[in-house]
């Protein structure tokens, strides 16, 4: 009966192990050196209650004193570190699961990378770095790092730690990757024609808003690769859907002067109406629908551009045109009735 | 008696039990380990050339595992194929008539790559490695790098004893991602090995010996403590360091240590600033790394120090395009390639690519031309070829041409997606529709290509599935701002569908 208390004790410490190497990787506590002990002690914690548990199922083995006072001691403190660890841990969980704070993005940068491979016929793999303290500058952090992170990752990377405020206060990294931003912009101004790095800082900046640098970096693209319009259609595309009309205009104007592109008519002449330009912007969507009669979209824009600049009577020769392309549009039959309301006798309303 | 009654010992027998199944366990591991094609273990033979090789014995290996071949060679090798009969002799070591075959075969076509192979062979057993040399130059002419050529030209520059020159030639088998295509250079390189491990300590090529190692390697990955223990032994004896640095290096990388990895390129270079394949190492290690410029600086200075082979030349131009996106510079790079180099089709198509991302699609058009009449079935020449003609407007060259490669490669989702991209352009909903969803069930998962689907509802009047399609876009990718916008414009359009009012 003792016998299978005691094996029920060694695989709950075993469980209580392996659930705390769990919580120590997924929820990270950056700190100093002596922090990161604890990984490795709990990691020797579970190699010795492994053996512990093995030398419990060979039950029939007896250890004759004074090795039997060694092992109970053993057997003790190994139990006592692994209960503390597992407490210690319970708050590491307890204070990343509970987080409800706010992620926030820390820069930052490798000082030191290590790590080894230990090969048990599978190789486990451990990995570590020490990075710029963003609390104090003059400091490392050191963290844990997953083999999928290890890989791209070296001494004097740029990095972004995604850090969160932790329920208890106790601040915690879910993922560290590189900081490509930075990356991409430093290749930007060592070689100026390379139009990857430029290319995808611009996607980076217009999933993050950002419309100035996305202006500025789509001038620069097409100052170096002007014939190449597939990436302008793209960004000025999202730059229409935010409503982004003067960069836009500063975009395309000097591209519409030399292609003669259905895109680039059609959104410029939007954008241009929609900043006070309405006349040149007529003349572009004009322009645009000579060059592609069967697509609806740039009647569509006429229609809307005057509607939007105070001549909504002007557009609805566009929208009627744009239901004989397409039959049925919802947008659009309630557009032209409301411009029909607009007209009618106040005495009909 | 007294040892029998040990074994009556419970803790003892328990002891050696637990030893038994180590043992069990860590043998079972270490063959599980090696590649079951180059050392197979299914005939007597087999095994006695497993056990003459896990020893070190190599040339008694290699002799056993011919015989192991031979047999295994006789039951299934076609009686009627003129490339297995040749190779059916090399096993037996009929080497006369091996020989008789391939110049007869040769005499048919002079440039047949496996006849050449075979009287290379001979001729170093007959020890003529400069017939040896001759036969591989041939073969490496039409056929750059042909694995089975390098490394037959490896072994007869060790007979006669021009160990840098045998470096090379396996630097330059072992640059690409393919092994061996006879049993017999495998076994060859056993031999070798085997003859250069007899000799005196001190006359041993350790940086030779390691490239070996590095081949072996490729089929058990055991072999890279002997090559690290081969490349230290080297560098400390001063044998060729550079390529001894090279293999530390690759093993390194293999095992994910980019940096240890790096620091050894770069040692290696350090060396020897000419040796093209370090540079190109630190090069790819850098680009692992997510280190674009430092990948061009070392893919550049590849490609400087060997200006004249094209696998250099294709590595910088794939940096140059990919990683880079310096189509400028890209484009001197091929179009000086084209003149110093044999074309092929992939360095049109490369043209092609150029000059579309240069907005130059007259030229693209012509270039993929070229590909497509140097290799019909060049699948990325028909999809630039699309995209090319898209751009011109010619969008019925550019259907075609797309389901030209669709009926090449069916299950590829690169051509659907460009075929919904010109009907998405000629407004023709209903077809982008069925190409878009093909695309993205075939394994597209850009979001944009999603977002694009959503919009193709949205045009063909499908609101409800497009409001469906745009929040799942959202789920991927939430702050996408076109999608957010056009997520909107379909609702309303349902609402004002059903007879609802939209303020």
């Amino acid at each position: 009966m003792a016998g299978r208390h005691a094996l029920t004790g060694h695989l709950f410490l075993l469980g209580l192990c392996s659930w705390a190497i769990y919580v120590q990787t997924t929820y990270r506590i950056p700190g100093g050196h002596l922090l990161f002990l604890l990984p490795a002690v709990n990691i020797a914690a579970t190699c010795l209650t492994l053996i512990l548990l093995i030398l419990r199922l060979m039950g029939s083995v007896s250890i004759e004193e004074p090795l039997h006072t060694l092992f109970r001691w053993v057997q003790l403190t190994n139990s006592a570190f692994i209960v503390a660890f597992g407490l210690y841990n319970g708050l590491v969980f307890i204070n990343a699961r509970w987080d409800m704070s706010t992620l926030n993005t820390v820069p930052s940068k490798i000082t030191d990378i290590g790590g080894n491979e230990i090969d048990f016929g599978y190789p486990m793999h451990y990995f570590w770095a020490d990075l710029q303290s963003w609390r104090s500058p003059k400091n490392t952090e050191r963290l844990m790092l997953r083999l999928s992170e290890r890989e791209n990752l070296w001494v004097g990377r740029p990095v972004l730690l995604q850090l969160h405020a932790g329920y208890f206060h106790i601040p915690w990294v879910s993922a560290i990757e590189p900081n490509r931003e930075r990356e991409w912009l430093d290749i930007i101004n060592d070689i100026p024609t390379a139009s990857r790095p430029r290319q995808n800082l611009t996607y980076l900046y217009l999933e993050q808003h950002r419309w100035e640098e996305v202006k500025r970096l789509s001038e620069q693209q097409m100052k170096f690769y002007p014939n190449n319009l597939v990436f302008i259609r793209y960004v000025t595309a999202v730059l229409l859907n935010a409503y982004r009309y003067s960069e836009i205009v500063a975009l395309l104007e000097p591209i519409a002067k030399t292609k003669s592109d259905y895109q680039v008519y059609g959104k410029l002449g939007f954008a241009l109406a929609m900043t006070g330009r309405k006349a040149e912007g007529m003349k572009y969507l004009e322009s645009a629908i000579l060059k592609e009669p069967r697509n609806y979209w740039a009647y569509s824009a006429l229609g809307y551009a005057h509607v939007y600049t105070g001549t909504p009577k002007n557009a609805v020769p566009y929208f009627k045109r744009v239901l004989e392309i397409r039959p049925g549009f919802p947008e659009v039959q309630d557009m032209l009735r409301k411009i029909g309301a607009a007209e009618s006798p106040p005495s009909a309303r | 008696m007294k040892t029998a009654g040990v074994f009556k010992n419970p803790r003892i027998r328990l002891a050696i039990a637990i030893v038994l199944v180590l043992a069990g366990f860590f043998a079972q591991q270490r063959v599980a380990q090696l590649d079951p094609e180059a050392f197979p273990l299914n005939s007597l033979r087999s095994l006695e050339g497993l056990t003459h090789y896990l020893l070190g014995n190599y040339q008694a290996a290699s002799a056993a595992y011919r015989d192991h071949f031979s047999a295994v060679h006789k039951q299934y090798a076609l009686p009627t194929n003129d490339d297995d009969e040749q190779l059916g002799l090399l096993l037996e070591k009929n080497y006369k008539k091996a020989q008789l075959l391939a110049k007869a075969a040769l005499e048919r076509d002079p440039s047949d790559t496996f006849s050449l192979l075979t009287v290379s062979e001979v001729a170093l057993v007959e020890n003529k490695p400069d017939e040896t040399l001759a036969f591989t130059s041939t073969i490496l002419k039409h056929e750059i790098d042909q694995f089975d050529a390098l490394f037959l030209s490896s072994f007869a520059f060790v007979r006669k004893q021009n160990y840098g020159a045998a470096i090379d030639r396996v630097n330059l088998a072992l640059r690409h991602s393919r092994v061996q295509s006879r049993v017999t250079t495998l076994l060859g390189t056993l031999d070798t090995m085997g003859a250069l491990e007899s000799l005196p300590t001190d006359q041993r090529p350790w940086c030779l010996l390691a490239q070996y190692h590095r081949y072996l390697r490729i089929f058990d990955p055991a072999n890279a403590k002997t090559v690290r223990a081969l490349a230290e032994k080297a560098i400390a004896t001063g044998d060729h360091p550079a390529d001894a640095y090279l293999a530390l290096g690759i093993l390194y990388s293999k095992k994910w240590q980019t940096d240890e990895a790096l620091a050894s390129f770069l040692q290696a270079t350090k060396t020897d600033p000419n040796h093209a394949e370090a540079l190109r190492w630190a090069a790819v290690t850098y680009g692992k790394r997510g280190d674009a410029r430092n990948e061009y600086i070392f893919m550049k200075a590849a490609y400087d120090v060997s200006p004249h082979d094209s696998f250099y030349a294709n590595w910088l131009a794939d940096v140059l395009m990919h990683k880079l996106g310096d189509y400028q510079q890209a484009l001197s790079l091929t179009l000086n390639s084209l003149t110093v180099l044999p074309a092929t089709s992939d360095s049109y198509e490369r043209l092609g690519e150029i000059y579309s991302l240069l907005g130059n699609y007259a030229d693209s058009i012509k270039a993929y031309g070229s590909a497509l009449r140097l290799n019909r079935k060049n699948f990325n020449a028909y999809l630039g070829l699309g995209g090319s003609f898209r751009e011109i407007g010619n969008t019925e060259e550019a259907i075609r041409t797309y389901k030209a490669a669709i009926a090449l490669r069916p299950y590829s989702w690169y051509p659907h997606i460009g075929l919904a991209n010109v009907y998405h352009g000629l407004s023709r909903y209903n077809d982008a529709i069925i190409e878009y969803e093909q695309g993205i069930a075939l394994g597209n998962n850009d979001p944009a290509q999603l977002i694009a689907l959503c919009g193709m509802y949205g045009e063909s009047s499908r609101f409800n599935k497009a409001v469906e399609c745009f929040k799942k876009a959202l789920q991927i990718r939430p702050n996408d701002v076109t999608a957010r916008k056009r997520l909107a414009d379909a609702e309303k359009n349902l609402v004002l569908s059903r007879g609802g009012g939209v303020e």
